[in-house]
């Protein structure tokens, strides 16, 4: 329901968001008449193919194309930030003593369906993974997309 | 012919994701799914676009599978990494600017379309922003997939680079300071 009314708000990524912000709220321990469940994995995993496959039909031949010509310097750039990103993972391990799986997803340059089924999978602290990625999601959309699109046309 | 098309793709995702399990792939639904779909689509020539209804199960199953793990500390979780979490995140968007403009400048990518491929965010709002402003929509969603691909297969790489961090110089230190 809650994300069925983030997706009818308009809010980016409205129906991913919406139904971890109301899941979250109905599956606690203190709900009353309710236990807290694990949510299936066969279900999720379904989830993730059909993610796949959503994404997967947006390829067409042109695109395969012109990534082939632009694959190794965008797979380099990746792998860099990677590196640059160890900084950051040192930190968050030092200064806020977060285990390794949970400091390398927070700053994992993925999307927040992604990201955050790896840190099921590594078994990493969802909440402070999803935080982060909350936050890098409303940044992109209400900072870095309306620069862009302001410099861009 | 619709629905027998967006079936064929269905089973193409649902054949490479459980090739990927077995394989033992990072992310093996995702991958999978997205490579089987591409490989049915574009070998048979089928056009499918995805079903609004689809996109939104997807998200709603991903979206309840997250909450649901979520434990009541999260909010004090929430306060506690807002901080470094804003540092962490400004960089990486940052240096997707940076890598944006750098591919821009050094004529591997047009301005418009280096911009949008290379900061990183969710495939669809990039691909869908850019083609609204008439840009290769093509070009975006081919530079995410190897965002993707590049990310989730070098994942266990950074994780034990992480992990050799913390054993030599976090963990090492905190029993140094415990004795």
């Amino acid at each position: 329901m809650v994300g069925g009314l983030f997706e009818y708000l308009g809010i980016p990524a409205g129906m991913l968001l919406g139904s971890a912000i109301g899941a979250a709220l109905v599956n606690q321990p203190g709900m009353p008449r309710m236990r807290p469940v694990a949510f299936p994995r066969a279900l999720r995993q379904t989830g993730l193919v059909a993610i796949g496959v959503v994404s997967g039909v947006m390829l067409t031949v042109d695109s395969l194309a012109s990534t082939a010509a632009v694959a190794l310097p965008v797979a380099g750039a990746y792998l860099a930030l990677g590196v640059v990103n160890l900084v950051f993972i040192t930190l968050l391990m030092s200064r806020y003593s977060v285990d390794p799986a949970t400091a390398v997803l927070t700053v994992t340059p993925g999307g927040l369906s992604e990201v955050s089924s790896l840190a099921i999978d590594k078994g990493a602290r969802l909440g402070v993974v999803l935080t982060v990625h909350a936050v890098r999601l409303f940044a992109l959309v209400f900072l870095v997309l309306p620069v862009l699109l302001a410099v861009l046309t | 012919m619709g629905l027998v098309s967006l079936l064929a793709v269905l089973a193409g995702s649902l054949g490479a994701a459980l090739a990927f399990r077995w394989a033992r792939v990072p992310l093996w639904a995702l991958t999978g799914g997205l490579v089987g779909a591409a490989a049915v689509n574009l070998g048979l020539g089928l056009e499918v676009e995805a079903p609004n209804l689809l996109v939104l199960g997807a998200k709603l199953l991903i979206g309840t599978a997250i909450g649901a793990s979520l434990s009541p500390d999260v909010f004090r979780q929430f306060m506690r990494f807002f901080g470094p979490g804003v540092l962490a995140v400004t960089t990486v968007l940052a240096v997707g600017v940076l890598f944006g403009w750098g591919f821009a400048a050094w004529g591997l990518m047009e301005p418009g379309e280096s911009m949008f491929g290379l900061v990183p965010g969710g495939v669809g709002e990039m691909v869908a922003t850019a083609a609204s402003l008439g840009l290769d929509g093509a070009v975006v969603t081919g530079a995410h997939m190897v965002r993707l691909f590049t990310v989730v297969l070098s994942l266990p790489l950074i994780l034990r680079a992480a992990e050799a961090i913390h054993r030599r110089w976090i963990a090492g230190t905190g029993s140094d300071q415990a004795e």
